[in-house]
């Protein structure tokens, strides 16, 4: 650099002496020093414009031969522009890539900045929920995914799990929904297609209900004749026992045949209404008082506490719940029912001194004929389903059933309810349909 | 003058309030959208107890009429909004009051569709109806679609989808006058029939209303009882 520097000042200085030379010769040595020295003037801004227009344009410079200042200056400046565009040529690429990876990603993916306004987002969100290239952009999410759920989910911020709505192409399609923090300043959207196992999982669901409907006629049948034959005196005497063997099967089959069809219903239908108020005390005094025990039953419910719900559910939960712990506890053992306020809502639990549940066998609890002992609950006349249409029900609720159980001390059942759903008198039944019918 | 943004006011609270009355609007678009869903699926599927919760959640859709109303008397009363911003407004108020009378539609609907659920099925189980339910809801979509999107020829669409519907109710009516001619013990339920045809033709009277407050809000133009062949196609930008 000193070198060309000084080269520069050494050319600049000699174009200066040799103007004030020629101008002390015609006896004007300050104007040919003048003269020479805009001359270098404007043959720098010359340079300066040229470079300027050059960076202006885009283009890249030319770097003159030689050593001079401005082949320096002008090499640097080339030097970054290859560089820049190297690194551009390379970002380009990646994003190329990330791109075609994103597009063909079978799942539609939308980033969206925290406002929820639409930044990008890939091929399968075109397809999946319709979006629009370009005119999209800077759109709120919930102005084209509309549906009230989606708009409570957006509000509410509980992204942890995702949520099924139907799809806004059309009839019987459905998406699931999980919105996903992925930076400071950005979300992610994922959307699925999920039409195929929602359908599936309905199919399966009537397929039950239609089955334990069509089954219940032909057992009616058997039933019915079974009855004929228990009255004959003559045929008793002599098929006794295998009759009557015959009669409780048949009637163990007709009540697992309801419980199925009770469950398939729970399953169909969402949410339980919030219209009703439901006296919870009274159905936990009912049902013990129903459930014929020589158990001793301590009850300590909250009779203030009302639950927004629905009889018939609320109703097969506590005789479920009770009616389990009488059958697995032996004769003599105390069953206590609690009703009351807990922090975040209200609770029902119903706690026994039977023989427990291993801890690995509770998470199963509720799943459909599953047994801790098989065997053993057939014999008491237990069909297998009672936990789960007790989570089902309560699912319907809004609420939870959570067991804690040690082997040979007892089991404890708690349903969890949340304050939406608690009030402190019985709401009076507003006419769902007030009004409303005078529209014709 | 043909881009309706709303990001261009120096004050930001301004396109926040506008931005949001918007978002409003379409949320109860939205939630329009899925009470008709549910009302046309409650009728084909003879389901009594979803076609009275869609009766009973009307009041969710007036509630949400009676407060986007305040907010615009708000915005009308403290910023006076001129130009696109006016029409905006005005856009809004005519919008949500055409999407109030389609959750009463819907609400009817919901009632007859727990009157039909107790009565005799016919064999085709109202296919006609989900048929003519299914255009209806593609053109209320795509009025809320062209709404979110400020998209007049969108909009345009949905003014000329109107024409499929009515045809489609005539058809339906001729159908059920068929049916109680020759049978009728079935008018009670013909009735209902069409009953419930009529309100979904109501229904794409009010989307075609919105998709022209959409030709209006982004061109300034109303096309309102002109007919679809007249209105100016270069107007409307293409």
């Amino acid at each position: 650099m000193p070198n060309s520097f000084r080269n520069a000042l050494l050319s600049n200085g000699f174009v200066l002496l040799v103007g004030l030379a020629i101008g002390a010769y015609f006896g004007y040595a300050v104007y040919g020093l003048l003269v020479s020295m805009s001359g270098l003037f404007f043959l720098q801004l010359g340079r300066v414009l040229k470079l300027e227009k050059t960076l202006h344009s885009g283009r890249r410079v030319a770097v003159p031969d030689g050593d001079g200042v401005w082949a320096r200056v002008l090499a640097g400046i080339h030097r970054q522009q290859v560089r820049v565009r190297k690194h551009k040529g390379r970002y380009r690429q990646l994003m190329k890539e990330v791109r075609q990876s994103s597009n063909s990603l079978p799942d539609a993916i939308v980033v969206l900045n925290l406002d929820h306004e639409i930044q990008r987002f890939n091929e399968a969100a075109e397809r999946i929920v319709g979006l629009q290239k370009r005119r999209d952009r800077d759109q709120r999410i919930d102005n084209l995914l509309r549906h009230p759920d989606f708009v409570a989910y957006l509000r509410d911020g509980k992204f942890d799990v995702p949520i099924i709505i139907p799809s806004p192409k059309g009839e019987d399609c459905w998406i699931s929904v999980q919105l996903v923090n992925s930076g400071p300043a950005s979300r992610l959207l994922i959307l699925r297609d999920v039409t195929e196992r929602t359908r599936l999982s309905r199919m399966r669901r009537d397929f039950v209900a239609n089955a334990s409907h069509e089954l219940r006629t032909p057992l009616t049948v058997i039933s019915g004749y079974l009855e004929a034959m228990e009255a004959d005196t003559l045929l008793r005497e002599e098929w006794g026992k295998p009759l009557d063997e015959m009669h409780v099967q048949s009637q163990r089959m007709r009540r697992m045949l309801d419980e199925l069809l009770a469950l398939s219903q729970l399953e169909a239908n969402t949410q339980a209404s919030l219209e009703q108020t439901v006296d919870l005390a009274t159905v936990v005094r009912d049902a013990v008082a129903m459930l014929e025990t020589a158990h001793t039953v301590t009850i300590d419910l909250d009779d203030d506490l009302f639950l927004l719900g629905e009889y018939p559910d609320i109703t097969s939960v506590v005789t479920n719940l009770v009616s389990n712990a009488m059958r697995y506890s032996a004769e003599g053992t105390t069953i206590s029912v609690s009703w009351s306020l807990t922090s975040g809502g209200a609770a029902l639990c119903v706690c026994d001194q039977g023989e427990g549940i291993a801890a690995d066998d509770i998470p199963r609890l509720t799943e459909r004929f599953f047994r801790v002992n098989r065997g053993r609950g057939r014999d008491t006349g237990g069909v297998g389903l009672g936990l789960a249409i007790v989570k089902h029900a309560l699912a319907r609720h809004d609420a939870t059933l959570s067991v804690e159980s040690e082997l040979g001390v007892g089991s404890k059942f708690r349903c969890h309810f949340p304050m939406e759903r608690i009030v402190s008198s019985p709401v009076v039944v507003a006419e769902a349909s007030g009004g409303a019918s005078s529209h014709f | 003058m043909n881009t309706l943004d709303l990001n261009h006011h120096i004050s930001k609270r301004f396109n926040k309030d506008l931005e949001d009355l918007r978002n409003s609007v379409l949320a109860m678009g939205g939630l329009v959208e899925t009470q008709l869903a549910k009302a046309i699926d409650a009728v084909v599927s003879g389901n009594s107890e979803l076609g009275l919760r869609v009766a009973h959640d009307d009041y969710k859709v007036n509630s949400f009429e009676v407060s986007i109303d305040e907010e615009c008397s708000r915005i009308l009363a403290t910023r006076g909004p001129t130009a696109s911003d006016l029409r905006l407004i005005i856009a809004i108020v005519k919008t949500i009051t055409d999407l109030e009378r389609i959750g009463d539609e819907a609400e009817k609907i919901g009632f007859l569709a727990s009157k039909l659920a107790n009565m005799d099925r016919p064999t085709g189980s109202y296919s006609e109806l989900r048929t003519m339910g299914n255009l209806v809801r593609a053109m209320l979509k795509a009025s809320m679609d062209a709404f979110a999107r400020l998209d007049g020829s969108a909009a345009l669409e949905v003014v000329k989808d109107d024409e499929e519907v009515d045809k489609t109710y005539e058809m339906i009516q001729r159908q059920c006058i068929t049916f109680m001619m020759e049978d009728p013990r079935t008018i009670q339920r013909v009735m209902n029939v069409t009953w419930a045809a009529r309100s979904l033709e109501r229904i794409g009277d009010h989307a075609k209303n919105i998709g022209e407050y959409v030709i209006y809000m982004v061109h300034g133009k109303d096309v309102r009882h002109t007919a679809v062949e007249d209105v100016d196609l270069d107007l409307i930008g293409r």
